[in-house]
């Protein structure tokens, strides 16, 4: 499945559903401002293009370190520094 | 007595030792078809069923109560136990088997369990017998993760058991299992709250669970996936519910998880981040407080239950199969392992919440509860936390590990044995029956409310806007998603890298204080045992002249002198008695 077709299928879906939104279903029942129509569909793309941003691009480069950065708690038979 | 038979519990305490004494033949059968019983005794145990024993003085401990809330943790247990035996049986190590059904065992025995001493009991024997399934796994990693995870549980346990003793003072004596919530009861309120933190993995007391799971058996971590935070949340709604810090607490959990979980590599260690995740959602439900939000963390906890434990067969299965845990080293396993990967979209998909599977009867109601109880931050934070589990188990897993080609050579050198097809098949089919079937599970919830309907044009709609459209980042930062092989600094670096590092030092400076006092206590102890040697030597009164070794033949006298004066008293008296004759 390439990139185009998934892009196209999610497109399906969303069309559909917004559809049935202007249709006239009630999406949330409290929110502290009132919630415009496709504010799913924009809270889903927000969301997740921040936790991307915030997993990947901000705290990755913070928090990964190399494979075997624990490993000098070991020697070379694994029983460690006693 | 009758009632104590029944108890599901115990009869899987019985499983597990008939399990580890059986011949390797029939241990698989008992592992298999043992938990049955328990399932049995679970669906039997009548609602307000009790058992009580004495136990010391005027204690007595209440072993055995079943109320709604207990039962259905009793009930989801026993499934657990069932389903994670039977992908379990062909494992030939009895000590697994021993702990792993002691677990679940110990497990119902806490939710069952109506006073404070019965309970902190079994509770931690959850941690006995959990920590025995990290070592079953023979790797120096997995002892090493054995015993950090030891040394958190004894911590844990420690607070959990003072938070009891200022429960019992400040109660007279009361042990009874009560709800705590709105009493003024300082430490004891404290201390219960932090040593349940622990359990249920609450930043920063959470790294334990990742570090311990992705290091324990790939049958032991199935069980593990499920029941110590599980307890933790059972233990939460019962006794917190409506703490506002477990509210919030609940949302740190729930977006701290699903951050993690986009970095992770492992496929065990990704898992593990998420039961962190969904745990959240649970907490927070019990820091609401509403009977929607402790009905929506029970549901969301047996539903939880079952798709996690089958993520965590699923994962088992790949690297058992592959002999592979990294993400970036698979790919194509839809084609090599059909049957694996619809048992892991129908348990992704459930985790997601996307309809017509078991996560989207449950998270929703607890989401749904936080909106309905005026608090639409926690409810956005929620859903922002349910997006980040859809990007990161149904995407990132299921592209990378099951759709994309197979261009990394990874092939299955062992083939799966038919138990753990089986149990993947029955807790794939539970994931479904109860998403399409919701009253199945929501007859048994224990909290009078209105009931929820999951299968309306809302409900049925929102995750659909908010999922697909959470696919275009994903497809848009492809690359950036499939991960690498690093570890991800937790809160366990504190005590892994600079705690351990004082530990180290301070060791250092007390085995030189220790060499040096020592080494002075020897140099006194020869001068002393020099000194008290030899009474002639010592009488010369030069304590610290240099001298030789003592040898006593330098301070003989000579034969001759006793025989001299013998002769002389010999010949004196033979002379006195000539003498006076």
């Amino acid at each position: 499945m390439t990139k185009k077709t998934v892009y196209l299928l999610v497109a399906v879906v969303l069309v559909l559903a917004a559809a049935a939104e202007m249709a006239g279903v009630h999406m949330h029942a409290a929110s502290w401002w009132p919630l415009p129509f496709g504010y799913d569909i924009f809270f889903g793309f927000v969301g997740a293009w921040v936790l991307i941003i915030v997993s990947k691009l901000i705290m990755a480069p913070i928090l990964q370190r190399d494979k075997d950065y624990y490993d000098d708690e070991f020697d070379e038979d694994g029983r460690g520094d006693d | 007595m009758n009632e104590l038979m029944l108890h599901p519990g115990l009869i899987l305490w019985v499983v597990g030792i008939v399990a580890m004494l059986a011949p390797k033949a029939i241990r698989k059968y008992v592992l298999a078809l043992g938990p049955l019983a328990a399932v049995g005794a679970a669906l039997k145990l009548p609602l307000g069923a009790e058992y009580t024993m004495h136990f010391v003085r005027d204690i007595q401990l209440h072993l055995m109560y079943v109320d709604k809330l207990a039962w259905i943790f009793a009930f989801i247990f026993s499934v657990l136990a069932l389903v994670s035996g039977i992908y379990a049986a062909h494992n030939p190590n009895r000590m697994e088997a021993l702990c792993s059904m002691a677990y679940a065992g110990g497990a119902i025995c806490v939710c069952l369990a109506k006073d404070w001493l019965s309970f902190i009991f079994f509770w931690e024997s959850l941690a006995v017998t959990s920590l025995f399934l990290v070592w079953c796994n023979p790797t120096h990693e997995a002892r090493r993760a054995g015993f950090r995870y030891m040394l958190v549980h004894m911590l844990g346990g420690g607070i959990l058991l003072a938070g009891i003793f200022c429960i019992w003072y400040t109660g007279h004596g009361d042990l009874m299992i009560h709800s705590l919530t709105n009493r003024r009861l300082g430490w004891a309120l404290g201390l219960g709250l932090l040593g349940r933190f622990i359990n249920v993995a609450m930043p920063p007391v959470n790294a334990w669970l990742v570090d311990a799971y992705s290091n324990s058996t790939l049958t032991g971590g199935v069980f593990m996936s499920c029941l110590t935070t599980k307890v933790a949340v059972y233990a939460l709604i019962r006794v917190y519910a409506g703490t506002e810090l477990l509210m919030w607490g609940g949302v740190l959990m729930a977006l701290y998880g699903a951050c993690y979980a986009i970095m992770e590599n492992d496929m065990r260690k990704l898992l593990a981040h998420h039961i962190i995740s969904q745990t959240g959602f649970m907490v927070a439900g019990a820091g609401i407080g509403t009977a929607m939000s402790m009905n929506g963390a029970t549901a969301h906890a047996f539903c939880d239950i079952l798709f996690k434990s089958l993520l965590f067969m699923c994962a088992g299965a790949v690297i058992y199969a592959t002999g592979i845990k990294h993400i970036n080293k698979v790919g194509g396993m839809a084609k090599k392992l059909p049957l694996v990967a619809v048992c892991f979209f129908s348990a992704a998909f459930s985790i997601a919440g996307i309809p017509a599977f078991n996560g989207f009867i449950s998270k929703n109601i607890t989401v749904n509860a936080a909106a309905a109880a005026g608090q639409p931050m926690v409810f956005t934070l929620l859903e922002l936390a349910a997006t980040g589990t859809f990007l990161s188990i149904p995407l990132k897993m299921g592209y990378f590990i099951f759709l994309r080609k197979d261009d990394k050579g990874a092939e299955v050198i062992n083939p799966l044995p038919i138990n753990m097809k089986i149990a993947m098949s029955i807790s794939g089919f539970l994931c479904f029956l109860y998403g399409v079937y919701p009253d199945l599970l929501y007859r048994h919830l224990p909290f009078e409310m209105t009931p929820y309907q999951p299968f309306t044009a809302p409900h049925l709609l929102q995750p659909v806007q908010m999922l697909g459209m959470a696919m275009i980042p994903f497809m848009m930062y492809l690359k950036n998603m499939e991960p690498h092989t690093a570890i991800s600094l937790d809160t366990d670096w504190f005590y892994r890298k600079p705690f351990a590092g004082f530990i180290g030092k301070a060791s250092a400076l007390l085995c030189a204080l220790c060499s040096g006092l020592g080494g002075a206590w020897q140099v006194l102890y020869e001068k002393f045992m020099d000194l008290t040697s030899n009474p002639m030597d010592f009488l010369d009164a030069k304590p610290f002249r240099k001298r030789s070794h003592y040898n006593p033949e330098n301070y003989r006298t000579s034969i001759a002198d006793p025989m001299m004066i013998t002769l002389t008293v010999l010949v004196s008296s033979i002379a006195y008695f000539i003498a006076t004759m």
